[in-house]
C-alpha cells in the first residue's frame, strides 16, 4: 500500500463525462414519459406508474449524481434507513385511516355524510326526542357557557 | 521534486489523515440528508393521508397547477444536478474555470427555478387559490375541501423552496472560493459536501412534481 | 481552595470566559452542557414541586385551574425537551465519548459548539414563552386545542423545534465520530458498550426528530393560517396529528433511556470488577431497541379513535421493544453474579436503577396490552409507569454517571458518604412518590386533574410527601457536587480500577488534548484481571 494511498485513501472514482450526460437524458426521457401517461387514466395503477417512475429518477441521482452506487455502502445504508422509517410511517398513516370499519362498521372514516343527519344538526332545536319524551329534561342539559369552551 | 500532495487539503486538527477527514464529512452529510428526508417526508405523509381521503377534490384541484411549468422546473432542476456533478469532476481533473462555470450556470438554474415558481404563486394569488383561511377560489367545486390541497400544495413547495433558495447561498459561497483558487484535485470536498445538497433537494422535487401536478 | 488544579488540563490551559465560550474542546462543551441541563432541571422540578402542592387537596390549594394546566405543561416540557432528551448524550456523552474512543475529540467539534449555542438558544426561548404567556396544552401539544388556546403556543413551539436541530446535530456528530474516529485497533466489538448506547441514541435523533420538526412547523403555520392539516372544524383530522406527534415522540423516550442503559454498563462492569456478561448481546439489544422503537408510537393512541386493527398491529409490536431491555437487565445481573462488588455511590445508583428500570419498563409492559391500556390510559397508572423509567431509569443512571465520571471531568473526588446520602434520599423518596401512583391510577385516578374525588387524597398526600423528599435528596446531591468542586481530595487517574481508554490513558482531569500519545487498543474491553481490586477506602464484597 503506497504511501498516497495510506494517507489519502484509494483513488476516488472519477466517473466520466459521458455517464452523466448519459443519465441525465434518461432523467429527461422518464420526465417526459411520466408527463406522458398523466393523461391516461389507469385507475388505482395511475400511482404505482408515478411513483415507480419518479423512484427510478430518483434512484438514477441517487446513484450516479450522489454516487450511491460508487461509495462507502454506509451511506447507502443510512439513506435507504431514513426511507424505510418513512414508508412506514406513510403506510401506517393511510392504514389507519384505511382500517378504521374493519372491526366496526360505525369507525369507517371519511364516510359520505348524511344530508338529513348533517342538516338536522345545523338546527339543534329540530332535533327529535329520544322515544318516550315529550320535552327535553332540563335537569340533564349540561351548559356549556359561552366562556368556558 | 514531486509536488506535496496534502499540501493543499486544510486537514483539520483533530483529523489524523486527509481521507479520514473526507470521509467523516461525507458521512456527517448523508447523515444530515437523512434528516431532510424525513422532514419533508412529514409533508407526504399528509398528502397521502388526505389524497385518500379526498380523491375527487385532489384530482380535481390538479388541474388548476400548470403542468407545463411544472415540467420546466423539473427539467431545469435536473440540469442542475447535472452541472453540480460536472463542476465536481472539473475539480476532480483541475480544471478550476470549467467548475466556476457550472457552478455559476448551477446557481443560475436554481434561480430561474425561483422565477418559475413566482410566477405559479402569482397566478394561485390571483385566482384566490389559497391556503387555509385565505381560499377565496369560486369556480372550484368543493370549495370547502379543496383549500386542503392548496394548503399541502403550499406548505410542501413552499419548504422545499426555501431548500432551493438555501441552497443558492451554499453554492455561491462555494463558488466564491472556487474563484478564489481553494479547490483542486486534491481538495474538492466542499463542492462535493454542497453537490449531495443539492442532489436532494432535486430528488425531493422529482416525487413532489408528480404527486403536484400530476395525478389526474 | 479553587477548581483548578496545578497541573495542566482542559481546565486551565486556556483561561477566561470567552475560552469557555468560543471552545472546541468537547470536554468544556460537555460540562456547560452539564451545567446548563442541570440548571433547567431544577426549573422543571420546581414546577413538579408546586404541582405536588396543589395536588395536596382536591380542589383548589393554592394554585389557579388554569396555573395547574400550565405548570403541568411546562413541568413536562422542560424536563421532556430541556432535561432528559440533550441530558446524558449531551452532557457525559459529549465528554466522555471521544475520550473512550480514542479520540483527540468528536468529528465536528465547530457544529459540537453550534450544537450547545442552539440548546441555550431553544432554552431561553422556551423560558422567555413562560413570562408572556405560558401554554397549557399538556407537552404533548395535541390539536385541536393547542390550534385554539390563547397562550403563547407558536413561541414555546418553536423553542422546541430549535432544540430538535440541537438534538440532531449531536447526533449526526456521533455517529460520524464512532464510525471514523476510533483509535487503531478498536474494531467495533473492542468499544466500551457506553459507546453503543450512544450510537443507539444517535441513530434515534437523526431519524425521528426530523418528523418532530415537521410536526411543530405544522402546529405553528396551522395557528398562523388556518391551514386546515390538523383543525376539524377545517377539514383537518387531530389524530393525524397524534400520528405525526408520537412517531418522534415514542423513539424519542428511546432517546432517553439508551444513554441510561449504556452509563450502567460501564457501572455495573467496573464496580463488580468483572467483565460484562453478554457484551455482544448488549451492544445488539441497543441497536435493536433502537429499530423497534420506530414502529410501536400507535401504543399512545389506543383510545384516540384510530383504527382497532392498527392498534392491536402496535399492541404486538410494543411487545416486541421489551425484549431487547429484557436481556440487558439478565445480563446486567449476571454481570453482578460473583463479581467483587462495591457499593459505591455510582453503584447505589446502578442497583437502584436495576430495580426502578425493571418496574418502569414491566408497567409498560402492562399497558401494552391494549385491553387493559383501555382502563389506565391517561390515569396516574401511566404517569408512575414513565417516571419510573424517566427518573427512576435514566435520571438515576445520570446521577451515577455523573457521580463515576466526576474525578475524570474535574480531578476531585466528592464526599463518599454524603453521596451515599443523597442516593438513598432520592431512592427512598421516588419510591414513596411514584409507587402509591400505580395503585392510584389503576383505582381511577386522571392524569393532569387538578380536582380529584376525595377517596384519593390519602394516597395524593403520600405522594407529595414523598416528592418533598426526593426533592431533598437531589438537594443533598447538589450540594455534595458543589462542595466537591472546592474541597474535593485530588482524584487519582483511575480511582475505581476501570479498564476504558479515558480511565487508562487520560489524566483526571485530561489534558486539552486528550491523550499524550494516541492510544492503540488491543485487548477486549472489560478486561479485569483475575485479582479484582478492592476499591479502596470503600464497603464491597470480596470475591
Amino acid at each position: 500500500m503506497s504511501f498516497r494511498h495510506m494517507v489519502l485513501g484509494p483513488k476516488p472514482h472519477i466517473q466520466s463525462v459521458a455517464l452523466y450526460w448519459i443519465v441525465f437524458f434518461a432523467l429527461v426521457s422518464l420526465t417526459l414519459l411520466t408527463v406522458y401517461l398523466s393523461h391516461y387514466d389507469f385507475g388505482a395503477w395511475s400511482v404505482l406508474v408515478t411513483l415507480i417512475i419518479a423512484g427510478t429518477k430518483a434512484l438514477l441521482v441517487m446513484g450516479f449524481f450522489m454516487h450511491l452506487f460508487f461509495d462507502n455502502k454506509f451511506y447507502a445504508l443510512v439513506a435507504s434507513t431514513s426511507l424505510i422509517f418513512l414508508s412506514i410511517f406513510i403506510l401506517s398513516s393511510v392504514l389507519d385511516f384505511d382500517s378504521r370499519s374493519y372491526v366496526d362498521e360505525q369507525d369507517a372514516n371519511f364516510r359520505l355524510r348524511d344530508e338529513k343527519v348533517y342538516q338536522r344538526s345545523l338546527n339543534p332545536e329540530n332535533l327529535p326526542f329520544r322515544p318516550g319524551l315529550s320535552e327535553p329534561d332540563k335537569a340533564l342539559l349540561i351548559d356549556i357557557g359561552p366562556g368556558e369552551h | 521534486m514531486a509536488k506535496n500532495e496534502e499540501a493543499l487539503f486544510p486537514l483539520a486538527d483533530h483529523f489524523a489523515t486527509p481521507y479520514q477527514q473526507v470521509e467523516s464529512s461525507k458521512l456527517g452529510m448523508w447523515l444530515f440528508l437523512a434528516t431532510e428526508i424525513l422532514l419533508f417526508g412529514g409533508l407526504f405523509t399528509a398528502y397521502s393521508v388526505y389524497a385518500y381521503a379526498h380523491p375527487g377534490v385532489f384530482k380535481e384541484a390538479h388541474r388548476y397547477l400548470d403542468v407545463t411549468l411544472g415540467m420546466t422546473n423539473t427539467i431545469v432542476l435536473l440540469f442542475s444536478s447535472l452541472t453540480v456533478v460536472l463542476a465536481i469532476h472539473a475539480a476532480q481533473k483541475d480544471k478550476i474555470k470549467w467548475v466556476v462555470f457550472n457552478l455559476g450556470l448551477t446557481i443560475v438554474c436554481a434561480a430561474a427555478f425561483l422565477v418559475v415558481k413566482y410566477f405559479e404563486y402569482a397566478h394561485k394569488f390571483h385566482a384566490g387559490l389559497l391556503p387555509g383561511r385565505y381560499f377565496t377560489n369560486a369556480t372550484i367545486s368543493n370549495p370547502d375541501q379543496a383549500h386542503i390541497f392548496f394548503g399541502i400544495y403550499f406548505l410542501m413547495t413552499g419548504l422545499h423552496g426555501i431548500h432551493v433558495v438555501i441552497g443558492i447561498g451554499l453554492l455561491t459561497w462555494i463558488l466564491l472560493r472556487a474563484i478564489k483558487g481553494d479547490f483542486g484535485s486534491q481538495y474538492y470536498l466542499p463542492i462535493e459536501i454542497s453537490g449531495l445538497y443539492w442532489h436532494l433537494v432535486d430528488v425531493i422535487w422529482i416525487f413532489l412534481f408528480p404527486l403536484l401536478y400530476l395525478i389526474r | 481552595m479553587t477548581i483548578y488544579e496545578n497541573k495542566p488540563s482542559y481546565l486551565n490551559e486556556q483561561k477566561g470566559l470567552t475560552s469557555w465560550l468560543f471552545t472546541l474542546d468537547h470536554k468544556r462543551i460537555g460540562i456547560m452542557y452539564l451545567a446548563s441541563i442541570f440548571f433547567f432541571f431544577i426549573v422543571g422540578g420546581i414546577f413538579a414541586l408546586l404541582l405536588r402542592t396543589e395536588l395536596l387537596t382536591p380542589g383548589k390549594t393554592f394554585l389557579e385551574a388554569k396555573s395547574y394546566n400550565q405548570f403541568f405543561t411546562l413541568h413536562g416540557t422542560i424536563m421532556v425537551f430541556l432535561v432528559i432528551i440533550p441530558g446524558i448524550p449531551a452532557s457525559l456523552g459529549n465528554f466522555v465519548l471521544p475520550l473512550q474512543l480514542g479520540a483527540k475529540d468528536v468529528a465536528f467539534p465547530r457544529l459540537n459548539l453550534m450544537s450547545y449555542y442552539i440548546y441555550v438558544f431553544g432554552s431561553l426561548l422556551a423560558v422567555f414563552s413562560i413570562f408572556l404567556g405560558a401554554i397549557d396544552t399538556g407537552w404533548t401539544f395535541y390539536a385541536p386545542y393547542s390550534l385554539q388556546t390563547q397562550e403563547k403556543v407558536v413561541m414555546m413551539v418553536t423553542a422546541a423545534f430549535i432544540l430538535g436541530f440541537s438534538s440532531i446535530f449531536t447526533g449526526i456528530n456521533f455517529i460520524s465520530t464512532i464510525h471514523k474516529l476510533r483509535a487503531p485497533g478498536m474494531n467495533w466489538f473492542k468499544m466500551p458498550l457506553f459507546v453503543w448506547g450512544i450510537y443507539a441514541t444517535s441513530i434515534i435523533q437523526v431519524m425521528a426528530t426530523p418528523v418532530l420538526g415537521i410536526t411543530l412547523a405544522l402546529i405553528v403555520v396551522e395557528r398562523l393560517i388556518k391551514i386546515g392539516i390538523f383543525d376539524p372544524t377545517l377539514g383537518g383530522d387531530p389524530i393525524l396529528f397524534q400520528h405525526f406527534f408520537w412517531f418522534y415522540s415514542h423513539p424519542a423516550v428511546y432517546i432517553m433511556i439508551l444513554p441510561g442503559m449504556a452509563i450502567i454498563s460501564e457501572l455495573i462492569t467496573t464496580f463488580s470488577q468483572k467483565k460484562i456478561f453478554g457484551y455482544r448481546l448488549i451492544a445488539f439489544s441497543s441497536i435493536a431497541i433502537a429499530i423497534i422503537s420506530f414502529l410501536v408510537w400507535g401504543h399512545h393512541m389506543f383510545v384516540s379513535g384510530q383504527s382497532a386493527l392498527i392498534g392491536m398491529i402496535f399492541s404486538a409490536l410494543t411487545f416486541l421493544v421489551a425484549i431487547p431491555s429484557g436481556i440487558k437487565v439478565f445480563n446486567w445481573v449476571a454481570t453482578l453474579y460473583k463479581g467483587s462488588i462495591s457499593f459505591a455511590t455510582p453503584m447505589l445508583y446502578a442497583l437502584s436503577f436495576l430495580f426502578l428500570f425493571t418496574i418502569g419498563g414491566l408497567t409498560g409492559v402492562f399497558l401494552a396490552v391494549l385491553s387493559v391500556d383501555v382502563h389506565l390510559h391517561d390515569t396516574y397508572f401511566v404517569v408512575a409507569h414513565f417516571h419510573y423509567v424517566m427518573v427512576g431509569g435514566t435520571f438515576m443512571a445520570f446521577l451515577g454517571g455523573v457521580y463515576y465520571w466526576w474525578p475524570k471531568m474535574f480531578g476531585k473526588m466528592y464526599d463518599e458518604r454524603i453521596g451515599q446520602l443523597g442516593a438513598w434520599l432520592v431512592f427512598l423518596g421516588f419510591n414513596l412518590t411514584f409507587f402509591v401512583q400505580f395503585y392510584l391510577g389503576s383505582q381511577g385516578m386522571p392524569r393532569r386533574y387538578y380536582n380529584y374525588l376525595q377517596q384519593f387524597q390519602t394516597l395524593h398526600v403520600i405522594s407529595t410527601m414523598g416528592a418533598y423528599l426526593l426533592g431533598l435528596g437531589f438537594l443533598v446531591v447538589l450540594i455534595n457536587w458543589i462542595h466537591a468542586l472546592f474541597y474535593g481530595k485530588v482524584a487519582p487517574a483511575n480511582p475505581f480500577h476501570a479498564t476504558t481508554l479515558e480511565w487508562t490513558h487520560a489524566s483526571s482531569p485530561p489534558i486539552a488534548h486528550n491523550f499524550v500519545r494516541q492510544p492503540i487498543v488491543t485487548e477486549e474491553p472489560y478486561c479485569y484481571g483475575d485479582e479484582p481490586h478492592h476499591i479502596h477506602g470503600l464497603a464491597h464484597k470480596g470475591a
